[in-house]
């Protein structure tokens, strides 16, 4: 591409640096912000700026917050005996969307992958460990990680690590998707959905 | 049994089709003329992949984009219609009755073949990687969960030997994580070890049934399953090579150390046999997989023989060719580079065909 402009080649640089945007599209949104009033592309470049210097980890449970505290943490209708464990914070939010969980959450931050140089010394672990130690009340704990293999040796290493604490422990359920036909199912997934399977009366308590 | 078969840009063969009866096919012609790919093709439309190592990208034509090979084969009274393209950036695929698969490992199983070439002397003096293949290519061909516990054994192993690459003083290593991978590991490495020593009893049997045979009782073979397994436990195998595993940064003990053993006269083929002896070898290997194949899957194998008077005498050559008409295969391919050879097989009640490859085009051979 050629630039008439050396300002415009930085900003298109800038957004096609971001993840799944193009060279293309990068242009297309310098092209658009240049086109606005110029107090429009201000308060942007403030809203970012101001996300990226506010924006911090929850001291207890690493989700994002904008005080030492994060909204869930400090909210006094959670239930506090009750941590749920997920890798990052998009899964507390698709969590959150549900509108079924009460509980609180901890964010790992990752899962354990030495292939990739991520171990347990990577991950928030130690957080929880504490919070399980400190807490009055043994909490339950809800592992929801991905069930992959890395997801499932991170689950394994965290039941080790709590194993002294002796906590309830439960993984989300996995198999067949609601609304879905039995026969969609990957053979792997209705295997286990099978070996897993679950007393009929308790799929009505929710 | 094979009906039809079409190819297009694979190896050095340009673009044919032909029509394959019953019986036994006879294909000669120089070397370098496409006489073995002619029998890879039909071994890549049974198994979805070339009976040797060359990757994909290999096996199209040079200067050519994508290869196609299509046949149309008999399975018991039905008629199977069986595609392969491989074709740049949409990569393999194969269709069954026009319709693609949606996983090339569902096709493996439909259409059974079994390919002997000079390359399997490997299967005998290489290195015991070369035979746990054979372990696992066999046995992958009827038991589906078998593949499955390979595949998540072979990701936990990596994972497994990152960790213990990952740090620099073996004191730094975290003992709780690397008992998570042993943990998860037990249960596909039970399965594996089970699956091996359970087909290697049915090997067995059938294999020193058929050296014998080859070989005109003129000495005895044998193979043995050897794994770590059958000593002790999985979870104990793995604490006791812990400590080597950490100072060695690397696992030392499981399913994928395991060994088949060849033996002749009780010694290590390695070291004592001669090249007849190890081409008997192999080839009883192969007849014998066949066998255990058909067992299995109730369908009698496609047999594909390249080179077949590679490294054997003619009185080897005339047991093999007798054993084989007895074993009721349908359908056999030979190839060789001499006429007269191949001439000299046609004394069995098998029908037989002869075939002529020329610079990447095949013709039937009248004249013979």
């Amino acid at each position: 591409m050629n630039f008439s402009s050396k300002h415009l080649e930085n900003a298109v640089a800038s957004f096609s640096s971001l993840p799944g945007v193009g060279r293309k599209s990068a242009l297309r949104l310098a092209l658009h912000l240049l086109q606005q009033p110029q107090e429009y592309t201000q308060e942007f470049v403030e809203t970012l700026a101001t996300m990226r210097l506010e924006v911090q980890e929850c001291d207890t449970c690493f989700n994002l917050s904008d005080s030492n505290t994060c909204t869930i943490c400090a909210n006094p209708q959670r239930k506090r005996n009750l941590i749920c464990v997920v890798e990052n914070v998009r899964q507390v939010m698709a969590i959150e969307e549900t509108g079924h969980y009460h509980g609180l959450y901890h964010v790992l931050g990752g899962v354990i992958s030495p292939i990739d140089g991520i171990g347990p010394q990577n991950l928030n672990l130690e957080g929880l460990i504490s919070r399980v130690e400190q807490a009055q009340e043994t909490p339950e704990i809800i592992l929801a990680i991905s069930p992959t293999i890395e997801g499932e040796t991170t689950n394994l290493y965290i039941s080790k690590q709590l194993e002294p604490y002796k906590p309830v422990i439960s993984t989300i359920a996995r198999g067949v998707s609601f609304g879905n036909d039995l026969e969609y199912a990957d053979e792997l997934t209705l295997s286990r959905s099978i070996s897993a399977r679950l007393p009929y009366a308790t799929q009505h308590n929710y | 049994m094979l009906q039809e078969l079409s190819v297009v840009h694979f190896r050095n063969l340009e673009d044919a089709t032909f029509s394959f009866g019953e019986g036994i096919h006879l294909i000669g012609g120089a070397n370098g003329m496409g006489k073995t790919n002619l029998l890879d093709a039909i071994y890549y439309l049974c198994l979805t992949r070339s009976h040797f190592r060359y990757g994909d990208a290999a096996t199209v034509k040079h200067g050519e984009k994508w290869l196609r090979i299509a046949g149309r084969f008999s399975v018991g009274q039905k008629t199977e219609r069986i595609a392969l393209k491989l074709q740049p950036r949409k990569g393999k695929t194969v269709e069954r009755n026009g319709s693609p698969y949606t996983s090339l490992a569902d096709h493996i199983g439909l259409l059974t073949a079994v390919m002997i070439s000079p390359a399997d002397i490997e299967l005998a003096i290489g290195g015991p990687e070369e035979r746990r293949r054979f372990l696992d290519q066999t046995i992958s061909q009827y038991d589906h969960a078998y593949l499955e516990a390979l595949m998540s054994y072979n990701r936990l192993l990596k994972l497994r030997n990152a960790l213990l690459k990952s740090t620099e003083h073996p004191l730094e290593l975290d003992l709780t994580l690397l008992g998570t991978y042993d943990a998860q590991l037990e249960q596909p490495a039970k399965y594996i070890y089970e699956a091996r020593k359970a087909f290697v009893v049915d090997l067995k049997v059938d294999f020193e049934v058929l050296y014998k045979a080859i070989s005109g009782d003129r000495e005895v073979a044998g193979v043995e399953y050897r794994s770590k397994m059958s000593e002790r436990p999985y979870n104990e195998l793995m604490l006791r090579y812990r400590d080597q595993d950490v100072v060695l940064r690397r696992t030392n003990a499981g399913p994928h150390r395991d060994e088949l053993e060849l033996l002749i006269d009780t010694q290590n083929l390695r070291r004592y046999a001669s090249q007849g002896q190890l081409k008997t070898v192999v080839l009883a290997l192969r007849l014998a997989q066949a066998r255990v194949l058909k067992a299995h899957n109730d369908k009698v194998p496609i047999l594909l023989l390249d080179d077949l008077f590679d490294r054997l005498d003619p009185s080897r050559v005339q047991h093999l060719i007798s054993l084989i008409a007895d074993e009721g295969y349908a359908q056999i391919f030979v190839t060789d580079t001499h006429p007269q050879r191949l001439k000299s097989l046609e004394v069995h009640d098998l029908k037989a065909s002869h075939y002529l490859v020329e610079n990447g085009k095949v013709q039937e051979d009248l004249d013979i």
